[in-house]
């Protein structure tokens, strides 16, 4: 049964600005949040004001339609525990440039709904644990320009449980140090959404391997911001981090690997140089994606270890291991990068690990379709050309159907002057070349065919403009 | 040998020249000289935009830029290219030229340009950011939209123009826009009822909401207004407005309040018109049936057929995309494969026919989807002829 409405007929509240459903009370210099604000609202902007907290009950009312708050470019320091328990359907909030600085435990309680939740620029040094819990449609989460010194990996861990955060903005914070392999255990999409640059990491072997590693696989943190991350490309540097000191790469390494269950295998790091240096870092990214990644300083007594020169070693092995193995450590640039530095394993009868099969493929599919658009593109301007200028020239005039039976060519010949100066106002982009109007008021003349006859000719004037008015006098006048 | 020059002195005019042309030649000279360098005084200056600084005049967190209350005259030049929110509320961009970027930003989602005085928008102001989702140039100093101003935007959602000064909207502004939900026109000076954005073959489709409340509309077209779907006159709101009082307007309005639309729920209070007559009184709307001119409510026609007539029944809902179930008179359940007199049509429409006079009754629509739900009933009559 419906609950009965409450009437929401609340007028604007006068410091604000309304446009039905959105309400901005945006740059008034309020301290406050202004009561009364109707039910109805969906969007609610509060920025630009001195705001100091945003307390329990700052709204008297459930603001049960609102799913944008925007608070940024106020002075919070303070969120009351479940001060947004009147707005449970929340999608979007706006915490941008405040003062925050600790984020209680149930700062975000109830915000069951949140997708996108923007903390940048507030003076954020540490996220207590749980404050964000709850938040479990939360897909993007800007904690850029704080003072954090240490990465949030509860955010990631189960009992947090945001099981979409695929965008994890940590930009311009105090972090030097990073678990590398706690990351390396993610799944790739919420990997590929974690932005780090501008903050002073410390690039020691284990992040260069990751950056190395995260680049390679496109992330577009690395892409789009490479130069704002440590470990740049200094030969000297990262020669402590594999290998011998010439960095040379000795004889091929298998990138395949058959296997029948039961099996021990030794699958070596591909593309890094031999021997391998005491202490050198390697990790191993398996292809069950989001369960931990190896490394040497595991448990030895696992079923898959991480052997000290770097080789994965799977004792027994199962079905369940095929698929595709990223060794992460660090190679350098002056690698090729076509070369594979995945390792394929198969356990069992040949027919196929999903994974690599599938990224062949997809790379074999991306080539396709790009090669199939190239060709449509061409096959397409080959027949627009042809439409143009193949198609014979001739013109009915005067007739309700207008052009039929014209191809382009003629359509741009015989185009009335009036379409034609209309048709030039919005060419300005090279939007259109003639265009066709229902039609029926414009006669269409094609002098190059037919010399106009008629005494009431002066309507068609085409390209040759001039000259077919010069015409039309002339057997007027002979 | 010849006469020793004076340093600066210009060299001898050839003697078929007359003084007086040399002379002019000398003054378009130094004119030529004094106009490039102011040239090259002023050039500068005024090319030289400021290129974007994430330290100084914005505010960077990876895809999202904030240049808010820095007061920029012009958009800053080098956005980069993973940008998908651009802040640059609160400044003096007074114009939006079409080089504002000269590269696509391809990801840019939502750009803000609200408090900046904007009067003008070039025509090709829009044609490198064609991802826009989200567009809001409210609060700024627009007189009118020119035609196929939005039209590179094909995938905007939300358009805000409130707070303007628009009073001229060209009947192809909008064109273009196919994806727009919602678009505010409020607090501006409109005259014109632009019914053509939900009505008729140019209409935007997707467009559930229409803000025209806060204008300058007397007259709007209420026959056209009362034969819109539900969801379209939910959204539609023209409070605020000068309207003239009328008892059609009153119909209209207390129609839409039993129907239970948001548009005349949420706003009751703020519809208001002015009585015809010299002394121009202003009364609320919902006041004419009782106070003024004694208007009764629209009353919906009951559905009616003739005998053996195959006809649709509608499930006018308010809201768009919810799963419909019918129910006929008797409880009966509308299934797949049902006897085929009644059928669901993929609209949700209830197509049934031949009618018999046992037909006649309450037919009952229940809409769902995951966050709402509706329950519409129609009464159908069936006429026998005799």
């Amino acid at each position: 049964m419906r609950l009965s409405r409450m009437t929401f007929t609340a007028a604007c509240p006068p410091p604000c600005m309304c446009a039905s459903d959105i309400i901005s009370c945006s740059g008034r210099n309020l301290s406050t949040v202004p009561p009364d604000l109707p039910g109805y609202v969906t969007r609610l902007d509060l920025s630009h004001n001195v705001l100091s907290a945003l307390l329990l009950d700052w709204s008297d009312r459930r603001l049960d339609r609102l799913t944008v708050l925007v608070l940024s470019r106020n002075a919070i320091i303070h969120l009351a525990p479940d001060a947004f328990a009147p707005t449970p359907h929340l999608r979007h909030l706006d915490l941008s440039s405040n003062g925050l600085s600790r984020l209680n435990a149930s700062a975000f309680h109830g915000l069951g709904e949140l997708e996108v939740l923007l903390l940048f620029g507030n003076r954020i040094s540490q996220t207590m644990a749980g404050a964000f819990q709850g938040l479990s449609s939360l897909e993007r989460l800007y904690l850029g320009g704080n003072r954090l010194t240490a990465f949030p990996l509860e955010l990631y861990q189960r009992n947090v449980a945001l099981p979409h955060l695929r965008f994890l903005d940590l930009s311009m914070n105090m972090v030097r140090q990073v678990p590398v392999q706690s990351l390396l255990s993610l799944a790739t999409w919420q990997q590929g959404g974690i932005y780090l640059q501008g903050n002073p990491l410390v690039c020691d072997c284990a992040l260069r391997a990751m950056l190395e590693y995260w680049e390679r696989r496109q992330y577009r943190p690395l892409l789009d911001f490479r130069e704002e991350y440590p470990c740049s490309l200094s030969q000297e540097e990262w020669l402590n981090c594999s290998g011998s000191p010439q960095g040379v790469f000795h004889g091929t390494v298998e990138v395949s690997y058959q296997a029948e269950p039961g099996d021990w295998l030794m699958v070596p790091c591909p593309g890094v140089s031999l021997p391998f240096q005491e202490g050198v870092v390697v990790f191993w990214v398996t292809p069950r994606d989001g369960s931990p990644a190896l490394g040497v300083t595991d448990d030895q007594s696992s079923r898959l270890t991480v052997l000290t020169n770097g080789t994965l070693e799977i004792r027994g092995a199962l079905r369940g291991d095929s698929g595709t193995y990223s060794c992460v450590a660090v190679r350098g640039r002056h690698r090729s990068s076509n070369e594979t530095l995945e390792v394929t394993v198969s356990v069992g009868n040949p027919s196929g690990p999903g994974k690599s099969g599938e990224e062949r493929s997809s790379g074999g599919e991306h080539f396709n379709l790009a090669f199939t658009t190239l060709v449509s593109c061409v096959v397409s301007i080959v027949l627009v050309l042809l439409y143009l200028y193949l198609t014979p020239c001739r013109c009915h005039g005067g007739k309700a159907g207008g052009v039929g039976g014209c191809g382009g060519r003629a359509m741009l010949l015989c185009a009335d002057p009036r379409e034609v100066e209309l048709a030039d106002r919005r060419v300005t982009g090279g939007k259109r070349v003639a265009f066709l109007e229902t039609g029926d008021e414009h006669p269409h003349k094609c002098s190059a065919k037919h010399p106009v006859m008629d005494a009431a000719a002066t309507e068609g004037i085409l390209k040759n403009g001039s000259r077919a008015l010069e015409q039309v006098l002339e057997e007027h006048v002979a | 040998m010849l006469p020793p020059r004076k340093a600066g002195a210009l060299p001898e005019p050839s003697p078929s020249a007359s003084p007086s042309l040399s002379l002019r030649r000398i003054q378009v000279r130094w004119a030529l000289y004094l106009f490039l360098s102011l040239a090259l005084l002023w050039f500068p200056s005024g090319a030289v935009a400021s290129t974007l600084n994430c330290h100084k005049t914005c505010i960077c967190a990876s895809n999202i830029v904030s240049c808010s209350k820095m007061n920029l005259t012009t958009v800053p030049t080098g956005l980069p290219l993973y940008t998908a929110v651009l802040d640059l509320s609160y400044n003096d961009v007074s114009r939006l030229r079409a080089e504002w970027t000269t590269v696509k930003l391809t990801k840019l989602h939502n750009l803000l340009l609200s408090h900046n005085g904007l009067h003008f928008l070039s025509s090709e102001a829009f044609v490198y950011v064609k991802h826009l989702r989200y567009l809001d140039l409210s609060s700024n100093n627009l007189r009118q939209l020119d035609e196929f101003i939005f039209e590179p935007l094909g995938q905007l959602e939300v358009l805000l123009l409130y707070n303007n000064r628009i009073s001229q909207i060209d009947r192809s502004a909008f064109q273009g826009l196919h994806s727009l939900q919602k678009l505010y026109l409020s607090q501006n000076i409109i005259s014109r009822f632009p019914l053509e954005l939900v009505k008729d073959k140019n209409r935007l489709g997707k467009l559930s909401l229409m803000d025209i409340s806060s204008n300058r509309i007397k007259v709007p077209p209420i026959a056209e207004l009362q034969v819109l779907p539900a969801w379209i006159k939910n959204g539609l709101y023209f409070h605020n407005n000068p309207l003239v009082c009328d008892c059609s307007l009153y119909s209209l309005l207390a129609h839409w309040h039993i129907l239970r639309l948001n548009s005349a729920l949420d706003f009751k209070d703020e519809y208001s018109c002015y009585l015809p007559g010299p002394q121009k009184i202003k009364v609320g709307v919902f006041d004419l049936n009782r106070d003024y001119m004694n208007c009764s409510t629209f009353h919906e026609a009951d559905q009616e057929a003739w005998l053996e007539q195959t006809l649709i029944l509608r499930c006018d809902t308010k809201h768009r995309d919810l799963s419909k179930t019918w129910v006929m008179p008797g409880d009966v359940v509308v299934t797949e494969g049902f006897n085929q007199t009644a059928k669901v049509l993929p609209d949700g429409s209830l197509q049934i026919g031949p009618v018999k006079p046992d037909d006649s009754g309450t037919y009952t629509c229940y809409a769902v989807s995951e966050a709402l739900n509706e329950t519409l009933y129609v009464l159908l009559k069936v006429f026998t002829v005799l």
